[in-house]
């Protein structure tokens, strides 16, 4: 076990190009997402209570949970962590502490390198996998059918549909347009196994897909998942005139340039590992109010 | 005197190796084995489960899409003081002794192992829904 997860939540910055993006999907979520960090205070934002006793024997019970590998935690955080940086984050050091001024997207420039359609396709469908595989990971498969588990996924909320919100907008509408849901479900339908394997995302988790053949999870996954993503970001308001309207206030980006934008908070975030962070110290600690 | 004071080392060595042997670890029920138990969907409510791990399993209840409150059935030989704060004589609830867990929990211990609680999310979800809720459980399903 690399780090606890009390660790890993006492670590979550504040402020930084992460947590300035993510604020701006408050649009498409309203008040679905605040950066809670330190895990005292998750467990007493989660739990509604305030008593230190309390906080103390939830900690104690979400800690041995998390530390006993086979329960899935564990997992589920490396999972965010690798889809993450799979991207190089040549930027997040010098980014990180950025907080109130506007970022130059032209000083990062020589860091920054768009990706082809294709390539960009195969690493937006690879994070709805990814995510798919740590919710299961987290919460295992809830219910009795295929349904039950549909719905829980559909009933995402908080950090969870932040993070949704940002594979929809970051690795989906800006790079690929508004049509971007289309053009996965085109393209992952005839996907060959060395389509994946030219992906670093794919590179780093496939050996986390459980089953063993990783293309036919792959593909039933984005299968199962199709009809929601198709009216994902319709059913939230979110196009890409609202996103760049709100981009524009923290980053200075050309017009016309989206796909080095895509890149630039390809390397300038981390959200997928701060939200999952969040994401798993949620169910860890909600379950553990369950068993003291 | 010397063969007596051998023998009695070797049965203070076996003896403190019989001591030393750990107990068996308690069977801990799959969380899917709960499933059944939670109460069903009823109008206007929706009963949606969340997670559901070994000796787990937790839904949600909503009303209109907005979490309610938060079910929850857990097997108490995973984690065995949380059996503690049931006392003796407590108040009962379905038949089962209850006790707080926190300001907005109530929980029962059913067959003295499996932990059933509900817990407020939204403010109007009170403690006398907690233990409304509680007794619409399917609880002859848990057993020892």
């Amino acid at each position: 076990m690399s780090k606890a997860i009390d660790q890993l939540v006492d670590e979550l910055p504040t402020g930084g190009m992460t947590v300035r993006v993510l604020g701006l999907l408050d649009f498409a979520a309203p008040g679905q997402w605040q950066n809670t960090t330190g895990f005292d205070n998750t467990i007493r934002y989660v739990t509604g209570e305030s008593d230190a006793g309390f906080i103390g024997q939830v900690r104690q019970r979400a800690l041995t949970l998390y530390a006993d590998p086979n329960e899935g935690y564990q997992r589920a955080v490396s999972i965010y962590q690798l889809v993450d940086s799979a991207g190089g984050k040549v930027g997040l050091s010098s980014m990180a502490h950025m907080l109130g001024e506007k970022v130059a997207m032209l000083s990062f420039l020589s860091k920054l390198t768009p990706k082809e359609d294709q390539t960009q396709t195969v690493d937006l469908g690879l994070k709805i996998v990814a995510e798919m595989v740590a919710f299961c990971y987290t919460n295992g498969f809830p219910g009795d059918s295929i349904s039950d588990f549909m719905g829980a996924v559909k009933s995402y909320e908080k950090e969870n549909l932040i993070r949704l919100c940002g594979i929809a907008v970051f690795d989906g509408l800006i790079p690929l347009g508004p049509d971007y849901a289309q053009k996965l479900m085109d393209s992952a339908s005839g996907w060959s196994v060395d389509d994946l394997t030219k992906s670093p995302i794919y590179q780093r988790i496939a050996g986390v897909i459980p089953g063993g053949e990783a293309l036919p999870f792959i593909k039933n996954g984005l299968g199962s998942f199709n009809s929601y993503l198709a009216t994902f970001a319709s059913d939230r308001g979110i196009t890409l005139d609202k996103v760049l309207d709100q981009m524009r206030g923290v980053i200075d980006f050309s017009e016309g340039k989206l796909d080095l934008l895509a890149a630039f908070l390809d390397i300038g975030t981390n959200y997928m590992e701060h939200t999952g962070i969040q994401s798993v110290s949620r169910s860890l600690i909600q379950r553990a109010v369950g068993e003291i | 005197m010397k063969k007596i004071a051998l023998l009695l080392a070797l049965l203070l060595v076996i003896a403190l190796a019989y001591c030393s042997r750990s107990a068996p670890e308690p069977q801990i029920a799959p969380g899917k084995n709960f499933n059944t138990a939670f109460p069903k969907s009823a109008a206007g409510l929706t009963v949606q489960f969340t997670q559901e791990k070994e000796g787990y399993a937790q839904a949600d209840l909503l009303k209109d899409g907005k979490k309610m409150a938060q079910l929850s059935i857990s097997d108490t030989n995973s984690n065995l003081t949380a059996r503690d704060k049931f006392k003796p004589g407590a108040r009962t609830i379905a038949g089962h002794p209850s006790a707080t867990v926190g300001s907005l929990g109530t929980a029962i211990l059913v067959a003295n192992r499996y932990q059933v609680q509900v817990r407020s999310i939204d403010p109007s979800f009170t403690a006398q829904d907690r233990e409304s809720w509680l007794n619409q459980f399917q609880l002859g399903g848990l057993k020892q």
